[in-house]
């Protein structure tokens, strides 16, 4: 008996849909905090966190209850790839979501803006970013990723009067659209090139274009989601985005935004490695803008007054390195990396907190040196999490490094490349490079502290200061227990 | 739980009472009482180790699935006659540091929990055996002691601080380098599994060289040998890497200078015997001349700049320089005679070092100044200082009778030997007794500067001199009995090391022999 092609076609689409059902949730999350956010008056803005809050928290119970796939499946033809990393990338998602929620429960209650708008656009880069961890074909890439970054335009323009926030807004829109027009073009070429956009048939087909003209396709479309991952050069809205955007905001762009960024590079480079490419040229492009990311993030910090800005530029050095790990590829590196992004969440919520908790003293840091003894819990966090974040031991930040370097040094062992030792050792080098300006806000803070002035003394919300005790503990236990666990099991 | 572990980590199990006892005074005794629970352990041991015993406490931590190889991360500590002597100088310095911070008023609380923090890097530092748990004690003593710098230390605190943690972690991500390489090339089998194991056992141990594999090759092994050896160099400090060391002593606190002359310094000295030329053997026994140099060069220029200083405790920071300079000479010579020399001069110089920063110490917390040029004739109104200051200052030069001579003696011994053999040139061993006539220049000119003449200061009446009080008398007696004692029986140290220092020798030369033989076809 033949089964008819539409129940067929009809059982794949469900079979799809069921296998997106967190998206699906989500986008009626938005829908249903839209709703709630036209109906409700002002007084009540926060109901729509709340129900935001609450329906990220059942969909974090639910992806755990459910647990990872048992085997993963390409959902709509292709499209997008549902397996167990995807599953790890949707709870990181859905944690750091939490986590931001919390952050910008404090910040829009001081706030005269419509908060409800805000919950959407969290959800609609959740959304963006979610499909983006998952994406196989690079439309769908191109969707989500362009889902997440127009909703991360409007947050970072949040505050309508702060010109210095439009001005971040403006220029992240226009380096995004440019971005997206120049990998629009790429992949057009890819197309041309090889007759296909999924990730997973990629290589295949360009094996047998010639080099000159595949490269230019590939580093277009590179560029496209090296601008969302903030790596050289394409990283020039980083520093003003992260300074001039909301706490949140930046935190998370900063934390999920990346997250989002190399989980799509980690699929791509998965299904099509680099090294299989015209004899490595095309991974030998990429270690170059990663060891150029590394040096230019980690020199360029060193100049830095501005809190977040200091920041900004760190992280640009950090998605060098984990650019170098995506693209020398390997289920090792792999394993790695998905515990980097875990442990770089942390680290990066953490710091943005700290910061937040930091602002009546300003963002200047030399002008924290005023903080005095007020100032002790957001310091304590930063004594531990920017050491972490410099990969000094026993911290979950010198673990994520090894996690990374000792799969590097296989790598090397094994293929002889050159440019794979060359990343390590540069991935070293900026690791002491950074250390310098990482300790710049505690020589601020501690060395240089002036007698307390008591006339400032404020009041540290209860949600941050949790949260950030929660976090500091996590990134000293992560560094010496049981890491292991969870790196052999993203591996395996 | 092991002795071993006790040891280590008494320190941190303490820290919830540090951070929650109301009353801060008592947290001094605690650290003391703590550094004397860890001396009375050690004594406890001493008997095992005058056997030439050890001890082992292994557990298994981490296992990383990599592809169909196991990465092992164990919580390995070995306790050798080496690691004993040198614990038993981080105590017994701590317990000194302890005694020597009376001054500490300003931020107590957060003082006495990075010293805590200290003690356990520093014992762990010795006492680990695989090789990243070895990475992170040896990076958790850098932050502390950034803290502990820039917060209680001079004017220039803040620079001192940033160029000591920024230098030595330069050597430490050399060394994290290496180590992660390492473990590629030395494959254990166990029960069919192919292990891969940071252990210093596997490292050292050429029959699980890999052959082929990448640090099998002769240019790699020397390559990394050096990367190692400038890691611990930077630490020791060896010339030309030694410009971090005066701005950190000087800046820093006598306590503080006390625990880095006496203990931190020695991490590098020790690294260097265990990790560096444990590992390679063979390129440490072709390539011996080079540190050689470097041991003379240090010595000679350590003795010189040294003469030519004006500021006590710079001239002191110089002198430990040209000290740790014996050290790389008696590592060089390759002989068991030299390397006792040098394993008992990093315990006498751990001791005369740290006396030598308390007399530094007691004339600043008098007067705040410590141009050698201010002081004159302190004899006559300081005599029971200057007894001490002697001590410490003629144990310096090396006079025999006191500790440094038997270490100094030991080393030139083996570098002449070395030299008869043709390891390296003559000249080297005749520049360590050039070194030794430095020290005396300096330390007797400066003794004779400050404590001898008419009695005349540059403050004139308004700086009171009272001559040393009960706890100062304490803090400096202390190593200065330790000193004597050390002069007039060195057995009581070389007892206890010697043992571990002729295995690991004899252990280097037939490991060497192993590799050169890989290399014949």
């Amino acid at each position: 008996m033949s089964v008819p092609l539409a129940s067929l076609w009809r059982f794949a689409l469900e079979q799809s849909l069921a296998a997106i059902a967190p998206e699906l949730f989500l986008t009626v999350l938005l829908l249903a905090v839209l709703v709630i956010d036209l109906f409700r008056p002002q007084s009540t803005r926060l109901v729509a966190g709340f129900v935001s809050l609450g329906g990220l928290l059942a969909l974090l119970i639910a992806l755990l209850i459910q647990g990872p796939p048992a085997r993963s499946l390409l959902a709509f033809d292709g499209m997008l790839q549902i397996d167990k990393l995807g599953w790890y990338f949707r709870l990181l998602l859905a944690g750091g979501h939490v986590l931001v929620l919390l952050q910008s429960f404090s910040f829009l209650r001081e706030g005269r803006y419509r908060a409800g708008e805000f919950f959407v656009l969290l959800l609609g880069m959740h959304t963006g970013l979610s499909l983006m961890a998952q994406a196989n074909h690079f439309l769908l890439a191109f969707l989500a990723m362009e889902m997440a970054s127009v909703c991360g335009y409007v947050l970072t323009a949040w505050v309508r009067d702060d010109r210095t926030a439009a001005d971040a807004g403006l220029k992240y829109m226009l380096y995004g659209v440019f971005s997206s027009g120049v990998m629009l073009f790429g992949l057009s070429l890819v197309y041309g090139l090889g007759g296909t956009l999924r990730f997973d048939e990629l290589t295949g087909v360009l094996h047998a274009v010639p080099a000159e003209a595949g490269l230019v396709a590939l580093s277009l479309v590179f560029a496209g989601f090296a601008y969302k991952a903030g790596l050289v050069p394409f990283h020039f809205w980083v520093p003003d985005v992260y300074q001039a955007a909301p706490y949140p905001v930046a935190a998370l762009l900063s934390g999920m935004g990346k997250v989002g960024a190399f989980a799509l590079l980690l699929r791509w480079f998965l299904a099509a490695p680099p090294a299989a490419l015209w004899d490595g040229l095309w991974l030998q492009v990429l270690v170059i803008l990663a060891i150029v990311s590394m040096l230019w993030g980690n020199l360029a910090a060193w100049g830095q007054t501005h809190y977040r800005r200091l920041l900004a530029y760190s992280s640009i050095g950090h998605s060098g390195l984990m650019l170098l790990a995506v693209a020398v590829g390997g289920t090792a590196l792999q394993a790695g990396l998905g515990y980097y992004l875990l442990v770089y969440l942390i680290l990066t919520y953490g710091v943005f907190m700290a910061g937040q908790l930091l602002l009546p003293w300003g963002e200047s840091m030399p002008h924290w040196s005023k903080a005095g003894t007020a100032a002790q819990a957001p310091v304590l966090l930063l004594a531990v999490l920017l050491p972490a974040l410099a990969g000094l031991p026993p911290t979950a930040g010198f673990t994520a490094k090894l996690g990374l370097f000792i799969p590097l040094w296989e790598a090397y062992t094994q293929q002889q490349n050159p440019w794979i030792l060359a990343g390590l050792g540069m991935g070293v080098l900026t690791t002491l490079l950074g250390l310098y300006y990482y300790l710049r806000p505690l020589i601020y803070l501690i060395f240089r502290r002036e007698a307390a002035d008591t006339s400032l003394q404020p009041q540290f919300p209860g949600s941050l200061l949790l949260a950030g005790i929660l976090l500091a503990i996590a990134v000293l236990y992560l560094g010496l227990f049981h890491y292991d666990r969870l790196l052999n099991w993203l591996g395996a | 739980m092991s002795v071993l572990t006790l040891l280590v980590f008494l320190p941190i199990a303490l820290l919830p009472v540090y951070i929650w006892l109301p009353r801060v005074g008592w947290l001094r005794a605690l650290t003391g009482l703590t550094a004397l629970a860890q001396l009375g352990v050690l004594a406890a041991l001493a008997p095992t180790f005058w056997a030439g015993g050890g001890l082992v406490t292994l557990h298994p931590w981490i296992d990383l699935h990599l592809g169909d190889a196991l990465l092992k991360i164990r919580y390995e500590l070995v306790m050798d006659g080496i690691s004993y002597t040198l614990s038993l100088l981080s105590a017994g310095i701590m317990l000194i540091a302890v005694l020597a911070s009376d001054h500490i008023t300003h931020r107590p609380r957060l003082y006495w929990i990075l010293l805590q923090l200290l003690n356990t890097s520093l014992i762990g530092c010795f006492l680990a055996q695989d090789m990243v748990l070895f990475y992170i004690f040896f990076e958790v003593m850098l932050l502390p002691m950034f803290f502990l710098i820039g917060i209680w230390g001079g004017a220039r605190r803040e620079y001192a601080a940033v160029k000591f943690f920024l230098y030595t972690l330069l050597g430490s991500l050399l060394l994290l380098l290496v180590i992660a390489g390492l473990v590629f090339s030395y494959p254990v089998m166990q029960g069919g599994v192919r292990t891969l194991q940071f252990s210093f056992s596997t490292f050292s141990n050429p029959g699980y060289l890999e052959a082929g594999s990448f640090f099998a090759d002769g240019t790699v092994r020397t390559l990394a040998f050096w990367a190692m050896f400038l890691a611990f160099a930077i630490k020791l400090p060896a010339i030309p890497l030694h410009t971090w060391l005066p701005d950190a002593h000087v800046e820093a606190s006598t306590p503080i200078s006390v625990i880095l002359a006496g203990v931190l310094l020695k991490v590098g000295g020790y690294g260097l015997l265990r990790f560096a030329i444990g590992i390679f053997p063979d390129v440490y026994l072709e390539q011996r001349h080079w540190i050689a140099l470097l041991g003379g060069l240090s010595i000679v220029y350590g003795g010189l700049v040294a003469l030519g200083q004006t500021h006590f405790k710079r001239q002191i920071a110089y002198s430990s320089v040209a000290h740790m300079g014996f050290v790389l000479l008696g590592l060089a010579a390759g002989n068991a005679v030299g390397a006792h020399g040098a394993v008992l001069q990093l315990f006498t110089h751990g001791l005369i070092a740290g006396m030598l920063f308390l007399v530094a110490g007691a004339l600043y917390h008098r007067t705040g100044d410590l141009a050698i040029a201010s002081y004159s004739g302190l004899w006559h109104q300081m005599p029971r200082f200057t007894l001490l200051a002697a001590v410490a200052m003629f144990a310096g030069m090396g006079l025999p009778g006191l500790a440094a001579f038997i270490p100094e003696l030991l080393v030139l011994n083996g570098a002449f030997q070395a030299a008869s053999t043709g390891v390296f040139a003559w000249v080297y061993p005749v520049l360590g007794i050039g070194g030794i006539l430095l020290s005396a220049a300096y330390l007797l000119w400066t003794f004779r500067r400050m404590f001898m003449g008419e009695y005349r200061t540059a403050g004139g009446q308004a700086w009171a001199l009272p001559d040393l009080n009960r706890t100062e008398w304490l803090t400096l007696s202390l190593p200065g009995i330790a000193i004597v004692l050390l002069g007039i029986w060195p057995g009581l140290i070389l007892d206890l090391s010697g043992p571990a220092v002729e295995a690991f020798f004899r252990q280097v030369h037939a490991h060497a022999a192993t590799y050169l033989s890989f290399s014949q076809p």
